[in-house]
């Protein structure tokens, strides 16, 4: 077997597959094989299902072989975050609460990923119930490392998805976004993820952090990828009555539409990160210039292929994300964690407790890392009676105030009349893990350009748009309106079409992750 | 630093209600440290307060709207059993007769 097929996309490993050119179980082989000799390195994953996967892989090649119809991703190796439930299959959450739980049924995107006849490879690492943007707060230590540069993060809390995902650890991986979950750590790990619109794909079964934001999405090494994931991960499902009954589009064809036209809007307020002060003062912080250098290249990229860009879009709102997500997540998180307790769900305390009470207080005390307590008892604490109005209900009429940017940018008729809004995925690249060297201030807001958009429940696309001169990837994202899948993919396919974007040094072309060696076989520390 | 109002200050009676009412058996030290970062927290918590909201802003508790005709709607309220209850039991402590047995449940009187 050749093991330059596990660099293919899932769209090419599918149609091999299809065509009986590769079979699902040697590909399978050659995945398992890559894992074997990278994952010492990436720490990417929390549980690797190597049984459940060779029998997914059989199933498929003997449906193939039979002449039976196959799903889309047929035989493609996938990893799903430790937030999805798997049944039979380990989910943790990142969280020692749920060490060893093992749920009775799949989370509705494993069953969809499962019925498009994907396999699944593993579960990866994140932050504890996605709660960071490093997965350093993961029980399961160590923390995924960067697949540029092991010394730095990978991001978070989907780290271990996208560090797979750029190590050919299985070829897509599912992750979740909850303030710039898959975003974040695609543009840190040099690779795509797709946030969809609120409500668009079903989150049944996948463990809850902050539910008015939660969503899952597809990280992939190309925005066709993206596309074709979308395809089997969107629609309507009863069983997550926050999505909606909205057509699907087939987003590969819809990618692949004209682009002459398109009003990108760049903004001024996605260009720097505005830090309030409690006395209402702001202060403007500087973004890397690599990184706002590689947002007008883009937006460059497009203007050459027909697009329309306008500068100057006013997002005056953007800067108060910050607190209002912060006490959203942080609120939404206390309600959603009391369900551990160690006896109806949870790994019990062995702590010898006296009554249940204290096997409840215990167990979490136990099971619980030390971001995740901070972040109950901060919900807990803005929960109270006294504090409803001065926080709670703020925070929920300044998220209206942000999403009212949105609905000016996007109005047809409006000013500006925007299909897509670039940005800057992060502040900065992927930083060091003793932070060494890294401004604080952009750390502290690498969520800035990602968290508003959970806000206003707006679709969201990270994708590679060259290195900085430290060999770091850096990520643009596109943003659209509700439903508007489609437009972020046709924007990001034209810029990654265009090759400019990257460069030549996405994952998929880059020359450092040799086979048969190392992903970090040219990396400095190493 | 702003200096911390007093109606938000977390002090070690009110953190210790919260810790109760959270469940979570703190040890000693890092009941301090959490205290003292949730305080460190009140910094950010207050810039609310900086964000101008003028009496026509009604809060929203999601996002994107939700027009009637793409709304999923209430489920009808209708028992389905579960097809493998065991595979729920087994991962319990403690269970006897397909029930989940609690360690006891100690009486309090209410009021």
């Amino acid at each position: 077997m050749n093991r330059e097929f596990v660099r293919l996309t899932a769209f090419e490993q599918a149609q091999l597959i299809r065509t009986k050119q590769i079979s699902a179980s040697e590909l399978l082989k050659a995945s398992l094989v890559q894992m074997e000799q990278v994952e010492p390195l990436t720490h990417a994953f929390v549980t690797i299902c190597e049984k459940e996967a060779k029998e997914k892989a059989r199933a498929v090649d003997k449906k193939i072989a039979a002449g039976e119809p196959v799903g889309p991703l047929a035989g493609v190796p996938y990893s799903a975050k430790d937030l999805f439930c798997t049944r039979g299959i380990q989910t943790t959450g990142g969280s020692g609460i749920l060490s060893g739980w093992l749920p009775p049924y799949d989370a509705a995107a494993i069953e969809r990923m499962n019925q498009a006849d994907a396999v699944l490879i593993g579960k990866t690492n994140c932050d504890e119930f996605g709660m960071g943007g490093t997965n350093e707060n993961s029980a399961f230590q160590p923390c995924p490392r960067n697949p540029y540069d092991s010394e730095r993060v990978a991001g978070g809390s989907s780290g271990g998805s996208a560090a797979a995902v750029a190590t050919y650890e299985g070829t897509v991986s599912l992750g979740t976004d909850t303030g710039g979950s898959i975003r974040e750590p695609a543009a840190f790990c040099g690779v795509v993820g797709l946030k969809p619109t609120y409500g668009r794909v079903s989150r049944w079964g996948t463990l809850a952090f902050a539910s008015s934001m939660d969503t899952v999405g597809p990280i992939t090494r190309s925005v066709r990828d993206a596309a074709l994931m979308m395809n089997v991960l969107a629609g309507f499902d009863p069983r997550d009555n926050v999505t909606g009954r909205v057509s699907v589009p087939d987003y590969i064809s819809e990618m692949k539409k004209e682009i002459k036209g398109l009003r990108v809007g760049i903004s001024p307020d996605f260009l720097k990160v505005a830090v309030l002060a409690s006395d209402g003062s702001i202060e403007d912080h500087p973004i890397e210039p690599e990184i706002t250098a590689a947002v007008m290249r883009t937006a460059e990229i497009l203007r050459s292929a027909g697009a329309e860009v306008i500068t100057d879009v006013p997002m005056l709102n953007t800067k108060y994300s910050v607190p209002a997500y912060f006490v959203i997540s942080r609120i939404e998180a206390y309600s959603n964690l009391q369900r551990y307790d160690g006896l109806k769900y949870g790994r019990p305390s062995q702590n010898h407790p006296v009554d249940m009470y204290d096997l409840f207080a215990k167990s979490r005390e136990d099971g619980f890392g030390h971001e995740v307590k901070l972040r109950i008892l901060t919900g807990l604490f803005m929960s109270r009676k006294d504090f409803y109005e001065k926080y709670y209900l703020r925070a929920q009429r300044a998220r209206a105030l942000i999403r009212s940017d949105y609905d000016r940018i996007f109005d047809p008729m409006g000013d500006y009349r925007l299909d897509v809004l670039l940005t800057p995925s992060t502040p900065l690249p992927a930083f060091r893990f003793d932070r060494k060297g890294c401004d604080p201030v952009l750390i502290q807001y690498a969520d800035m350009f990602t968290s508003p958009m959970n806000f206003a429940g707006l679709p969201g696309i990270s994708l590679p748009a060259g290195k900085t001169s430290d060999g770091l990837p850096i990520g643009v994202q596109f943003v659209g309106y509700d439903y508007c899948e489609s437009k972020i993919l046709r924007a990001a396919y034209i810029a990654e079409q265009t090759g400019t974007v990257a460069e030549g040094d996405c994952p998929e072309r880059c020359s450092e992750l040799d086979m048969g060696q190392s992903p970090f076989g040219n990396s400095p520390c190493l | 630093m702003k200096k911390q109002m007093p109606e938000d200050l977390i002090e070690k009676s009110l953190f210790a209600e919260l810790v109760q009412t959270a469940a979570i058996d703190l040890l000693p030290n890092e009941a301090e440290t959490l205290c003292e970062e949730l305080n460190g927290q009140m910094e950010i918590i207050r810039q609310l307060e900086a964000i101008p909201l003028d009496g026509n802003i009604s809060p929203v508790i999601h996002g994107n709207p939700y027009p009637f005709d793409i709304r999923c709607g209430l489920r009808q309220d209708e028992w389905i059993p579960f097809a493998d209850p065991q595979s729920i039991i087994s991962q319990a402590p403690f269970s006897k007769d397909n029930f989940i047995v609690s360690p006891d449940v100690p009486h309090q009187r209410i009021g």
